[in-house]
């Protein structure tokens, strides 16, 4: 390695097997690609994850195989040690040299190649496990590497031998911290980031920015989220479905196609959004299987649906009423209150009407066209009043948990409903400006300034809803 | 922001020309970093336009509407001329009416300005629709240009058409000017005034000094004075002309300078002014607009937000399949082996374990774990007929065991591995980790190895 450029930090991730080093890697890298396996030496190579910013790389992880020969391992090394411990990485880079195309050895060489090229010493122990002298030869090992070094406690089961580990790793590492790669946790995360800054004076300065950065990410997540799900809601709410018209009057057979058809096109929209939300917090390989299938199974026209997510006919009703009444204030407002506020008064009451009436209507099959001879049935856009609110709550939920999700998880993602989920986002305040902006979407016209209120509303949600 | 910026930016946008990457990389310049957001639209618009096809869409725009209005200009010229010499068509006996011609030529056009204005105003704030925006679908090369569906911002348009229709009225009032100015030096006109309405001299006059305030000062001589007034007031009975007006003759012809200077004040100069700030103004919108344009608030996220990517960039390697034997599965443990062996243990956790699992035995030995390889080769040299083997369950078999195990199965008879569990489970492996010690041991096919579990 050519000394006069500076490289950028790298960290290797090195344990036994089986202590979860790769679900390490994911949690630290937001990389829900890494093979997380219950099967010892699943990882034969080790794999790359660069944290860069435009192309430049700030710092490297490298999630290696774990030790399987330490002991031989050891033993080459202090048959070979006939020199001082300054020199002691010499023999390990002589082990490497020796070692480098022995396939008994892959693993070792796989692991220790990275270091000897200057990689910092990230360890890796299960801490809900007992500690066992076998752990000695591997960390014996690399306190001959002569590398900067750590070790994380990682919690896989819910016993806890941690106060035994801290004990014992004490005596070879001078830091020793405790991570839970399952639960997606932004300051342990900030935490093991400046814990890894501290190892070398040469790499604070890159690691700490991307301390920064890290935020600057989220956010951007965040903001392409509430753009994802503002196009949703702007999109189903316009959605119009049409068919040719065959036989006059049409067909209650051909009404229902119609309907489903529109509905399957709801369901397609908002199960494109979620994919699209799920590659934005890099969990495109979320498992789904029926527990969040279930949650797709949920209708989004049943009123179960409209409980949970939806709105309650009465808070339809207030929300009608007050959005409203804010129209009608605004024609009392130009004629400087000569109208005896009667506007206002109108205005709440053909809102509440309007969302009394709204809250089972879909949208109605029309037949159109008949001047101009072709004849063609037609369904909405949609007229229901509470179904915004429906898909709002439903695509926040799914985000949420999405945004929340540790990339080390590999179980399936229960998507249970609560219906305490609605009061954590949805105010008084934030109901009357969805409205009005569904009520434009509905109409189809363009308003890019309103449409960006609304990604500002979805954006301050998700914020909040992540933040906790 | 220019028209043809503008009509750029959205071909430009509509295009998806480069990559989020390309962006970035435009963005970190540090010029472009010092630029306002909508000058980055412009800059980058500007280094990217030589990707659009030729002739540009925007270019021929931009000259079509350039050939209109000077089409529109040199009609509204030969109209302001012809406007100025049915005006001023004097035929020797009547007087050319100061009024009538300032109602022409001075008010009409100030209350058309005045109407510009207040639509300026209902333009910005309701955004009218007077269905220019769909100029461009009308277009002769339109057809040249297939597949080019631009959204057309309506206010650009109507703003840009107010635009034009202040130079074409200023064609108009300098067409007028122009005339009166020939008019003057190749004939002789006598100017009067008259009205049915009753106006005294001293009324009209006083009217004549107030708008002659801007010019009053600098140029006192095109300021009707109040004789001039007085003197060339005419009345319907006219056909003879008073005598006082003849008498006063030569004067008549002073009115001109006083028509030629509010005309160039308040026609010519406020339009001009006019003109000045809608082209300011125009490009105001064009700027606000620019950031309305499908596309440019992610354009401009992307130009000036970093790229931060942690995930790896290489694909995982996949593990290769292991081959699975079938092996002996030991329902329980004998009352007995030959020998028993403690994997990764130390002597008192494997004393307490053969205590607790009251499985007999005469040799004990511990292996792996802190002793050295020398050492194991040595016990596993001892090991002869049925050879218990308890291991961590916990801890996943590594190679190290496998090479033991190897090794074991050479000398010894029977092998059985019983993973167990720590002290809190009592002893008890579970399910998940007697699963990762077969799967692993299925890889090796022995007749003599058994598993417990």
């Amino acid at each position: 390695m050519d000394k006069g450029v500076k490289m950028h930090p790298k960290f290797a991730v090195v344990g036994h097997p089986n202590k979860g080093k790769s679900s390490i890697v994911s949690a630290l890298a937001l990389d829900d690609t890494v093979k997380v396996s219950d099967v010892p030496g699943t990882t034969t190579k080790r794999r790359s994850f660069p944290l860069s910013v435009d192309g430049k790389i700030l710092y490297e992880l490298l999630d290696t195989p774990g030790f399987q020969r330490s002991r031989h391992v050891l033993a080459w090394l202090e048959a070979h040690n006939d020199v001082s411990a300054d020199k002691r990485h010499t023999v390990v880079e002589a082990f490497i040299q020796t070692h480098k195309d022995d396939p008994k050895f892959n693993d070792e060489i796989e692991l220790l190649t990275p270091i000897m090229e200057g990689a910092g010493i990230i360890y890796v122990v299960d801490g809900s496990k007992p500690y066992g002298k076998e752990y000695e030869a591997q960390m014996e090992i690399l306190r001959w590497t002569g590398q900067p070094s750590m070790a994380l406690i990682n919690h896989i089961d819910e016993e806890d031998y941690s106060a035994e580990w801290k004990r014992a790793l004490g005596h070879y590492f001078k830091m020793v911290r405790t991570f839970n790669p399952m639960l997606r946790d932004k300051a342990e995360h900030i935490r093991i980031l400046e814990s890894m800054a501290q190892l070398n004076e040469e790499w604070t300065d890159a690691v700490k920015s991307s301390i920064g950065l890290l935020e600057t990410y989220q956010e951007q997540m965040v903001k392409k989220s509430a753009n994802s799900i503002a196009t949703l809601l702007a999109d189903a709410l316009s959605l119009i479905e049409k068919q040719p018209l065959s036989s006059t009057p049409p067909q209650e057979e051909a009404k229902t196609a119609l309907a489903e058809s529109y509905k399957t096109h709801l369901r397609q929209q908002e199960s494109k959004n979620q994919q699209k939300i799920e590659r934005i917090w890099n969990h495109s390989h979320v498992e789904k299987e029926q527990a969040l299938l279930a949650f797709d199974a949920v209708d989004l026209f049943s009123k179960d649906a409209a409980y949970v997510f939806g709105l309650t006919r009465k808070e339809l009703l207030v929300t009608g009423v007050t959005s409203g009444a804010v129209t009608g204030a605004g024609f009392d407002l130009l004629f400087a209150g000569h109208t005896l506020l009667l506007g206002g008064a109108i205005g709440a009451v053909v809102g509440g009407v309007g969302a009394y009436l709204g809250f089972e209507e879909l949208s109605e099959v029309k037949v159109l066209g008949q001047k101009l001879g072709k004849r063609y049935m037609q369904i909405g856009p949609m007229k229901n009043r509470n179904f915004p609110y429906i898909l709002l709550g439903r695509a926040l939920y799914h985000a949420y948990h999405i945004a929340t999700r540790s990339h080390a998880v590999r179980s399936v993602e229960e998507l249970t409903m609560d219906t305490s989920f609605k009061t954590r986002w949805l105010t008084e305040q934030r109901a009357k400006v969805l409205e009005k902006c569904h009520k434009k979407f509905r109409s189809k016209e363009e308003n890019k300034a309103l449409f960006e209120v609304y990604e500002t509303v979805i954006e301050e949600i998700l914020t909040e809803l992540i933040a906790g | 922001m220019k028209f043809t910026s503008y009509l750029n930016l959205q071909q430009l946008l509509k295009h998806k020309i480069d990559s989020k990457e390309q962006r970035r990389t435009f963005g970190l310049d540090d010029k472009i970093q010092k630029l306002s957001p909508t000058q980055q639209l412009e800059a980058w618009e500007q280094s990217h336009k030589a990707k659009l096809p030729t002739p540009r869409f925007a270019e021929q725009v931009t000259l079509y509407l350039s050939g209109l209005t000077r089409l529109s200009l040199g009609i509204s010229f030969v109209l302001g001329i012809f406007s100025g010499l049915a005006l001023l068509n004097y035929n020797g006996t009547s007087p050319v009416n100061v009024i009538y011609f300032m109602m022409v030529a001075l008010f009409f056009p100030l209350l058309s300005l005045l109407v510009t204005l207040v639509s300026l105003f209902k333009v910005k704030q309701k955004k009218q629709h007077y269905g220019l925006e769909k100029l461009l679908d009308y277009l002769p090369f339109k057809r040249e240009h297939k597949g080019l569906e631009l959204t057309l911002d309506s206010l650009v348009y109507n703003w840009l058409f107010m635009q034009r229709a202040q130079l074409a009225s200023l064609l108009f009032a300098l067409g007028v000017l122009c005339t009166l100015l020939l008019t003057v030096v190749t004939q002789d006109i006598a100017f009067a005034w008259s009205t049915t309405l009753k106006i005294s001299p001293e009324m009209f006059h006083s009217f004549l000094e107030l708008l002659s305030s801007p010019w009053k000062t600098w140029m006192p001589s095109a300021v009707p004075s109040y004789e001039l007034v007085e003197q060339s007031q005419y009345f319907r009975l006219g056909g003879k002309l008073e005598e006082q007006m003849l008498n006063h003759a030569s004067q008549l012809g002073e009115w001109w300078k006083f028509l030629a200077m509010s005309t160039l004040v308040y026609v010519v100069g406020l339009r001009v002014l006019l003109y000045f700030l809608l082209t300011y103004q125009f490009t105001t919108i064009l700027d606000k607009s620019a950031h309305k344009l499908a596309g440019a608030k992610e354009l401009l996220a992307q130009i000036n937000e970093p790229i931060i990517h942690t995930q790896a960039v290489e694909h995982e390697v996949a593990m290769a399949p292991t081959p699975a034997h079938k092996i002996h599965q030991a329902k329980a443990l004998e009352e007995g082996y030959d020998v028993i062996h403690g994997w990764d243990m130390d002597k008192e956790n494997l004393a307490l374990l053969v205590d607790v699992m009251q499985v007999k035995s005469q040799s004990r030995y511990t292996l792996g774990g802190s002793h050295t390889l020398a050492q194991d080769s040595h016990t596993i040299a001892l090991a002869k007929g049925s050879v218990l083997v308890y291991v961590k369950a916990w801890e996943p078999p590594t190679m190290d065991f496998m090479d033991y195990l190897e090794a074991l199965l050479a000398v010894a008879t029977r092998v059985t591995i019983s993973p167990i569990g720590t002290q809190t489970q009592a002893y008890e492996a579970k399910e998940k980790e007697r699963a990762i010690w077969h799967k692993k041991l299925s890889s090796i096919e022995d007749e003599k190895l058994w598993i417990k579990g």
